[in-house]
């Protein structure tokens, strides 16, 4: 049953995030998995059926854009949505234009990020 | 009959007698008694003995004995006396007359005159013995022999020669006493005219009865008969000692000549060489003739002088040429030869006779001169110098090859034509003054060149004057100054410049003698202190420009210049006489002692700064206003970097709070998920105060909490927490950590493990590009020298830029394209708050070391663990 709930791929380098992210995600009724760092996702071997990727964009090695045109690179189609801690917006427009579905600064409230994953498993 | 047969035997031409055996005459005719003029009577018996002359009478009278008749007639001449009392020769010829029995009883006689025979044999007698004493007389030696040249006759001389008689040297050998070094030469050739009958002629020694070996001259001529034959040898030898001692003397004089001498037949074919000659060419009389094949003359030299030779040959033309003759050792010596025939009477050349001197040493001097001649040829041509030379009048005799090569060809031939035009009136009526006067010449002019360009010359003529001080020739050089103008001309112009260059950067200059307090200035330094241009500077008069408070500025110069003082560089002020003030920086330089080494020359430079200072004190105002606002934007950035701080705990809290509440708010409320998400909330609430708490420490400049702190303990902390990242990252860590002994230092762990991390972290990343090597980082902790602790992070990443390398801890720098570049200068302000240091060094090999140092822990310290205790609430209430 738990299998056919949308999943969900977290890629953050911070723990917190991925401590807390997955249990409100999973409130939301999605299943959650974790990754540390963009490699590891993308040796995860699920990323095919990653609906929607909550991604970090600063994280030491692989960046978050480094990711996002990698997957674009592989001709993996799944949404993106950039979370981070960052206050400098200037990357945000970019990320958006090469694809993103959104861009949530963090802190976020629960609201704007079911909005973005709404947003997400909504697109084509 | 008796009387008729008397008439008969008177009348026989001759004295008709008959005698008895013991001397007595009985009968004799009529002649005898006519001849002797005895009668007949008178003569009878033994009277006819008185005629006979004395020393013919016995033996007349012996041959009449009885014992004698045996042999038949005896024949005896007698010399007859007749009347007048002259002798007459008579050959007494007597029979015997024997009777039955055998008994001589009677001699008859016949005796007729022979007088007039006796008289020519005794002639021919004494001619002989005449001829036999010249023969014996001629002071040569003569003899005899048979045709088959055995000895036969020989004259006194021979004899005496050779100390012995003619038979003894009869029964000697044919050619005795013949030198033995001459046999094997003599008898081959004696031998030999001999069987075919000619005569010879040889030289040979022969030894004397003393046995003293003299030198002669044998001939022999054969004496023939009517069919031919030889019936004779006639031979002659001549004592030619004396001679042979003379040709001894002249063979020794010829060999000891210090020169080569040598004898040539008609045909050019050599003979003789003395003994120059062979001890110089290392051959002997028998191989000289091989000289030509060895290549005694020169091969080359030979091909040239032979025609030479051949046609004096011919024509008994002397012969003189140089060759080089090949010495014993091989070398090859110049020689002078010199041939010259020698004719007989009849003007047929039968000799020549050759002498070559040794020239090499002439040789070699004239190779020397020619070459020093050639290499003075070649100086003169080659030298960077025209050179000419001229007649007394002025005319040109010579130039050299640089003349040619580098003047204007087509005027070459005429000097003057090459001078520039403008040149040419002032060269030419200098130059014939010069020549009228005898005054050297010195003169710059332009010369066009080969390529028809004009370059400045210098020419210098100077006359050569005969012992009577007349000029017969003048010597000139010209030498190219083009150069030397230019950099006149560029010098003269610099100088222009300089002053130019002066005035715009109102810069003067100077130079100043020490000991006689002489000054030069510059045009600029006049304008700068406002002195009328050219008026003598004197320290009084610079001194009176000082501005009044900066006059002890001028008094220490003074001091600095009676000490000898090597340079100088001090500001003041001058106080213009409209009121106005002006700064002057000066610099001076002592250059060297003049040459009475009294005292220093200073060379220097004054500089109106007043506009630099104007624009400092501007600048020092914009200056504190731009730190104002710096700081202000430091600020605004550091605030970027506190918000990302600060909100990756944010998150943490608002995510685990807004699980928090949907898990309460579930039904069933999910109390276990929420009770995990508040305290997670809590924690990271805690997190967020401490880094609040550090960046107060930070901007407050307050004294981090200090705790005692195990350096070593920290540091491992810190790699456990980054340990997977490294290890995603490909990072190999090697830590060198002393896990038994702490090292403890003064501090705030939070802080020191933040700049650890961070250090960690740019290494890290410092690596992220690096595929062609591994990705080595080192982190080591260890105690430094003064007994502090250091930690050292070595990457093997990208390195450092050296162009950028001063700027790495400034706030705000980063390589990182996600950088905040607020690390490193964070971390150095913490390391520096701590009492260290924080330093960064290009690796010998790739990659960069990141290391701190911190001071060693006061002994009180060290061991205060109550300390650490009583320390940690006031943190922890810090974070609360």
């Amino acid at each position: 049953m738990k299998e056919s709930r949308p999943l969900l791929s977290v890629v953050d380098d911070d723990e917190s995030v991925r401590e807390s992210l997955p249990d409100l995600l999973q409130e939301f009724g999605f299943a959650v998995e974790t990754f540390a760092s963009a490699e590891e996702f993308l040796a995860s071997g699920r990323i095919g059926e990653t609906r929607c990727l909550i991604l970090d964009i600063a994280m030491p090695g692989m960046s978050g854009p480094d990711l996002q045109r990698e997957l674009a690179q592989r001709h993996h189609k799944v949404p993106i949505v950039f979370i981070t801690a960052h206050a400098d917006q200037s990357v945000i427009p970019r990320l958006i234009e090469q694809g993103a579905v959104a861009c949530l600064r963090k802190p976020f409230s629960d609201t704007a990020l079911r909005a973005a994953l709404d947003a997400a498993l909504a697109s084509p | 009959m008796e009387s008729e047969l008397g008439a008969v035997v008177d009348a026989l031409p001759g004295l008709v007698w008959t005698a008895f055996p013991d001397g007595q005459i009985d009968y004799l005719n009529q002649r005898w008694s006519d001849y002797t003029g005895l009668g007949v009577e008178e003569s009878r018996g033994r009277g006819w003995q008185a005629s006979v002359h004395p020393e013919d009478l016995p033996r007349l009278l012996a041959g009449w004995r009885a014992d004698c008749a045996s042999r038949g007639p005896v024949e005896t001449p007698v010399r007859l006396r007749a009347p007048a009392g002259t002798y007459r020769w008579f050959l007494f010829r007597a029979h015997p007359s024997a009777d039955a029995s055998g008994q001589l009883v009677k001699w008859c006689g016949l005796s007729t005159d022979i007088d007039e025979r006796m008289q020519a044999e005794e002639a021919l007698r004494a001619s002989e013995r005449r001829f036999r004493s010249i023969v014996d007389g001629l002071p040569i030696l003569l003899s005899t022999a048979t045709p088959d040249g055995e000895l036969d006759q020989a004259n006194r001389h021979y004899l005496e020669y050779f100390g012995t008689t003619l038979e003894e040297l009869k029964a000697r050998e044919a050619v005795h006493s013949v030198h033995p070094d001459d046999r094997a030469r003599v008898l081959p050739v004696r031998k030999a005219a001999i069987d075919a009958g000619h005569s010879y002629e040889i030289e040979c020694r022969r030894r004397r009865a003393d046995g003293v070996y003299r030198w002669f001259c044998l001939r022999a001529f054969p004496l023939r008969d009517a069919r031919g034959r030889v019936a004779l040898w006639y031979r002659l030898q001549i004592d030619i000692e004396e001679q042979k001692k003379a040709e001894r003397a002249l063979q020794l004089t010829i060999d000891s000549i210090p020169t080569l001498v040598a004898t040539y037949r008609p045909d050019g074919s050599r003979i003789f060489v003395n003994q120059t000659w062979r001890e110089y060419s290392g051959l002997s009389l028998e191989t000289a003739s091989e000289a030509e094949r060895i290549g005694f003359i020169d091969p080359h030299d030979a091909a040239r002088v032979n025609p030479q030779w051949q046609n004096s040959l011919a024509t008994g033309v002397p012969f003189q040429a140089e060759v080089r003759l090949r010495r014993a050792d091989g070398e090859y010596r110049w020689h002078l030869v010199h041939r010259v025939a020698a004719r007989d009477e009849s003007g047929t050349i039968v000799r020549w006779y050759s002498v070559s001197a040794d020239i090499e040493e002439r040789k070699r001097a004239e190779q020397k001169a020619a070459e020093a001649e050639r290499e003075l040829q070649r100086t003169i041509d080659h030298i960077p110098v025209l050179v000419a030379t001229y007649r007394a009048d002025g005319s040109r005799l010579y130039i050299n090859k640089r003349v040619r090569e580098y003047t204007d060809r087509t005027a070459a031939e005429d000097w003057e034509r090459t001078v520039h035009p403008d040149d040419i009136e002032l060269a030419e009526s200098k130059w014939r003054a010069c020549v009228a006067s005898g005054e050297q010449l010195e003169l710059e002019f332009r010369v066009r060149m080969a390529d028809g360009t004009y370059r400045w010359h210098f020419t210098r003529r100077v006359p050569l004057r005969d012992a009577a001080g007349k000029i017969i020739r003048w010597y000139g050089i010209g030498y190219d100054i083009e150069d030397r103008k230019r950099a006149e001309e560029e010098l003269r112009r610099s100088e222009a410049f300089l002053a130019k260059a002066q005035r715009l950067s109102l810069t003067g200059s100077f130079s100043f003698h020490s000991a006689t307090e002489e000054f030069t200035w510059s045009e600029e330094l006049y304008r700068i202190f406002d002195f009328q241009p050219g008026v003598r500077v004197t320290l009084q008069l610079i001194r009176s420009r000082y501005h009044p408070e900066d006059r002890h500025v001028m008094e220490e110069t003074a001091g600095g210049i009676r000490r000898g003082a090597a340079e100088f560089d001090y500001e003041h002020r001058l106080l213009m006489p409209d009121g106005s003030i002006k700064w002057v920086h000066v610099v001076a330089q002592a250059s060297s002692r003049d040459k009475d080494g009294r005292g220093l020359e200073y060379f220097g430079a004054v500089q109106d700064v007043t506009q630099r200072r104007l624009a400092e004190a501007a600048l020092d105002k914009a200056r504190s206003e731009l730190v104002h606002v710096t700081r202000v934007m430091s600020l605004g950035a550091l605030t970027a970097s506190i918000a990302h701080e600060i909100n990756q705990p944010l998150a943490g809290i608002i995510t685990n709070a807004s699980t928090c509440l949907r898990m309460l708010a579930a039904d069933p409320p999910n109390v276990k998920g929420a009770l995990e998400t508040a305290r997670r909330t809590i924690r990271d609430g805690n997190r967020a105060a401490d880094v609040i708490t550090r960046l107060r420490a930070l901007f407050s400049k307050k004294a981090a909490a200090t705790e005692t702190v195990d350096l070593n303990e920290a540091t491992r902390e810190v790699l456990a927490l980054v340990f997977s990242d490294l290890l995603r990252n490909r990072v190999f860590l090697r830590v060198e950590i002393d896990h038994d002994h702490p090292l403890h230092v003064a501090g705030d762990r939070v802080q020191l493990q933040q700049v650890i991390l961070n250090l960690v972290r740019n290494a890290s990343d410092a690596m992220r590009d690096v595929n062609d090597r591994p990705r080595h980082l080192l982190v080591k902790v260890e105690r430094d020298k003064e007994g502090g602790a250091r930690l050292i992070v070595k990457d093997a990443g990208v390195g450092l830029d050296p162009q950028t390398a001063g700027r790495l801890f400034d706030a705000f720098y980063t390589t990182k394209s996600d950088g905040m570049g607020i690390g490193l200068s964070v971390s150095r302000s913490i390391i520096e708050s701590h009492g260290g240091k924080l330093w960064a060094e290009a690796n010998d090999s790739p990659g960069t070391t990141f290391s701190f140092s911190l001071p060693r822990l006061a002994a009180s310290e060290t061991d205060d663990r109550a300390g650490e205790a009583a320390l940690t609430p006031d943190v922890r209430a810090n974070t609360t």
